[in-house]
């Protein structure tokens, strides 16, 4: 089946998106994160069909927790918990009812003041007494910011950032501090990007000039031997070698997030629109 | 206009609190927003007897409703497709894509209207249930109004015969003497002519079938845009030259200057109305952008007094000045920039241009000037002898912006470097 493309405007721009899990069959639920409105929020929502015959889904509200500043990120700790960043520096982590979804979400602890924003990536040993982080690495340049991060499903020492200029960086954390591989790809920054979760060649990215991409990212788990018969990762070529696809045809906004579970893709946008993208080969 | 005339049209409200009873100040905010607040010059001995608050004021706006918020979004969609559609009309005919949408101008407000209804009969809220239901009239008069526009102006159809396409109009729009009509002939019964609603729907099946009878309408239709056609025609080979108020007149006549300059200005309002509001402050810059010197002096001006509350919104409002050509902005993040990589000599141009061109909005001057300093204390000279004089020129205009310490270490630091300079220059030039 070709993909089918849906939207919904929902009167709200939308930062963050994610299904929520569900164990044995395809969740039918999802969360947004808003921002840059006069009250933010987060909401929980069902994709239902309005007749019974029919088969298109719309995304119905199901109950709203109010927040102050903009969400900037939404993390499941376990299955029926999130913690929430936003924008004023504080992290709260969210209980959702498995049960009655209707009951807006409950607060179970909050933290103040986290926040950090930079354009280097830090690793820290949590174990460690010293308060240095143990390994520094630049993107570019120091002017350039990192809007994302992702660690390589499978490949754990593969870490994927994207930049505020639209460029994606790969970093082997085995080697130096440069990327190694820095590829010119959206024309804006990148917001997010995901891995997807069944098919680790597949990574989905989406942009703040209103791109949504899925990448064939199979060339870079390609290797060859060193002259001192060490591994080295072959360096991702441009992006015309790495079979790029455009998922929806460019938005006139930025396009904030994306979640994928499965076939289906989901994701928010600057046009206070929720897109959902289903039939999604994997 | 008088006074008398002017106190007509105002329209008086009452304002909650008891904080104007002495003297009151007024300030503009952003947009369509003031805030009042009790100035009192006097030291009075006498306990406060108003109470201390500031009013914001603003106008409550309709296009901020939740659902009619979607429509504001995805109605941007289609004028912006509109406006991709009719550069590339430059070149070819896009008939059906501008028919196709507008179309979809007329679905987007259907499905509006279906939302409005549908809530209206959910809400419990009396005054709601009527706001909803006003907002339906509203935007069921603005479908009725554009299908008729898109008839007579975006639908090319063969012939110009409107005339079955008006009728459809007609038909669809006020269908109710037609559905009587079905109604009472369905029935059948002997003495449908007793039925109340019998002539009234009689009478409007004529007047409707009227204009089905005569073609004069359509007649007239195509004879009126034929001429257009014609003196449009003639105003492009230019034969009016010679005689500009005749030229002005058909100009006139065959709508060019007089829609254009009415559809800019109803864009620009509406793009202002919406930078007004937090989150649709980016739909509002799209509409501003393509209205020409005037569009892009509001959107900068706009953009400028946009609240910032972190940097991601910083980011945010610098992507879409790039993307729009907002020069003032983003020169100014170009400056920051190459200062940053030591680009020292780059920067020093950069700053320049941004001084002399006096771009920069009053409350910048003292930022823009005070940037020149460091630049001036470079180890080597990277402002040029005329760079100088230049930003001196506009220092001396311009000194009030600075406090008078920083003016006067502004000065020194100009007066040294164009001795440096002036040095710099008369050695590099050979004898």
């Amino acid at each position: 089946m070709p993909l089918d493309v849906q939207v919904t405007f929902i009167s709200q721009k939308i930062n963050k998106i994610r299904w929520i899990p569900e164990e044995y069959v395809d969740t039918k639920c999802f969360l947004t994160g808003s921002w840059d409105d006069d009250v933010n929020s987060i909401k929980v929502w069902t994709l239902e069909s309005p007749n019974e015959e029919e088969e298109v889904e719309y995304p119905r509200a199901l109950s709203e927790y109010h927040v102050d500043g903009d969400v900037t990120q939404i993390k499941f700790t376990d299955k029926n918990k999130i913690a929430v960043s936003l924008s004023s520096g504080e992290v709260k982590l969210l209980e959702i009812s498995i049960y009655d979804k209707q009951a807006p979400p409950k607060e179970v602890y909050s933290w103040k003041k986290l926040h950090n924003y930079g354009g280097h990536m830090k690793i820290w040993d949590l174990r460690s007494q010293v308060d240095k982080p143990s390994a520094s690495f630049l993107l570019a340049g120091d002017e350039l910011a990192a809007t994302c991060i992702t660690i390589h499903p499978t490949l754990p020492h593969i870490v994927l950032a994207g930049s505020e200029s639209g460029a994606l960086a790969v970093w082997d954390l085995r080697m130096n501090q440069f990327p190694s591989s820095l590829l010119n790809a959206h024309s804006a920054g990148v917001s997010e990007m995901q891995f997807h979760p069944e098919n680790p060649h597949k990574l989905i990215t989406s942009s703040v000039s209103g791109e949504i991409w899925d990448w064939n990212m199979e060339s870079m788990t390609k290797s060859a031997r060193g002259p001192d018969n060490q591994l080295i990762w072959m360096p991702l070529e441009d992006k015309n070698a790495m079979l790029v696809n455009s998922l929806m045809p460019t938005l006139h906004k930025a396009i904030n997030t994306v979640h994928c579970d499965k076939g289906r893709i989901l994701c928010g946008a600057d046009n206070e629109a929720v897109y959902l993208i289903k039939n999604f080969k994997y | 206009m008088n006074e008398l005339e002017t106190r007509s049209f105002a329209k008086t409200f009452n304002l909650p609190e008891k904080c104007l009873e002495n003297r009151i100040g007024c300030t503009w905010g952003r947009g369509n927003q003031f805030t009042i607040y009790p100035r009192s010059q006097t030291v009075s001995q006498a306990p406060l007897t108003t109470e201390n608050k500031l009013l914001s004021i603003h106008r409550e706006i309709l296009l901020f409703h939740p659902i009619l918020r979607r429509l504001v979004n995805e109605s941007n969609g289609t004028f912006l497709a509109i406006q991709k559609a009719a550069e590339a009309a430059k070149s070819s005919d896009n008939h059906v894509e501008f028919l196709k949408l507008s179309r979809q101008y007329r679905s987007i407000i259907r499905v509006c209207i279906e939302s409005l209804q549908e809530a209206s009969q959910k809400t419990t809220d009396g005054i709601e249930k009527n706001n909803l239901l006003a907002y339906v009239t509203i935007f069921y008069s603005i479908e009725c109004i554009w299908h008729l526009c898109e008839i007579l102006h975006v639908d090319n159809i063969p012939g110009d015969i409107v005339l079955p396409f008006l009728l459809e109009w007609v038909r669809f729009h006020f269908p109710c003497h037609e559905q009587t009509a079905a109604r009472l002939l369905e029935a059948c019964e002997r003495g449908s002519e007793d039925h109340e609603d019998y002539w009234d729907t009689v009478i409007g099946m004529i007047v409707q079938g009227r204009v089905y009878g005569s073609i004069s309408t359509g007649e007239f239709t195509v004879t009126w845009k034929h001429w257009q056609a014609e003196c449009r025609a003639k105003l492009i080979s230019r034969v009016f030259t010679t005689q500009p108020q005749l030229e002005l007149i058909l100009k006139r006549v065959t709508c060019t200057s007089v829609t254009n300059r009415l559809r800019e200005s109803l864009i620009l309002d509406y793009g202002c109305l919406l930078t007004e509001h937090n989150s649709l402050w980016p739909v509002g810059l799209s509409y501003l952008v393509i209205c020409g010197g005037e569009g892009q002096r509001r959107a900068e001006l706009m953009l400028e007094r946009l609240p910032l509350h972190s940097e991601a919104k910083a980011m945010r409002v610098l992507c879409e000045a790039r993307k729009h050509g907002l020069l003032g902005v983003v020169k100014y993040c170009d400056f920051h920039r190459l200062y940053k990589n030591r680009e020292f000599k780059k920067a020093a141009d950069l700053l320049v241009s941004l001084i002399t061109s006096k771009i920069a909005p009053d409350y910048f001057w003292d930022t823009l000037l005070l940037d020149a300093l460091p630049l001036l204390e470079c180890d080597s000279v990277v402002l040029s002898a005329a760079g100088t004089c230049a930003v001196m020129q506009c220092l001396e205009r311009r000194s009030a912006a600075l406090q008078a310490d920083s003016a006067a270490l502004l000065r020194l630091a100009l007066a040294r470097n164009l001795a440096r300079a002036a040095l710099a220059e008369t050695m590099d030039t050979p004898e």
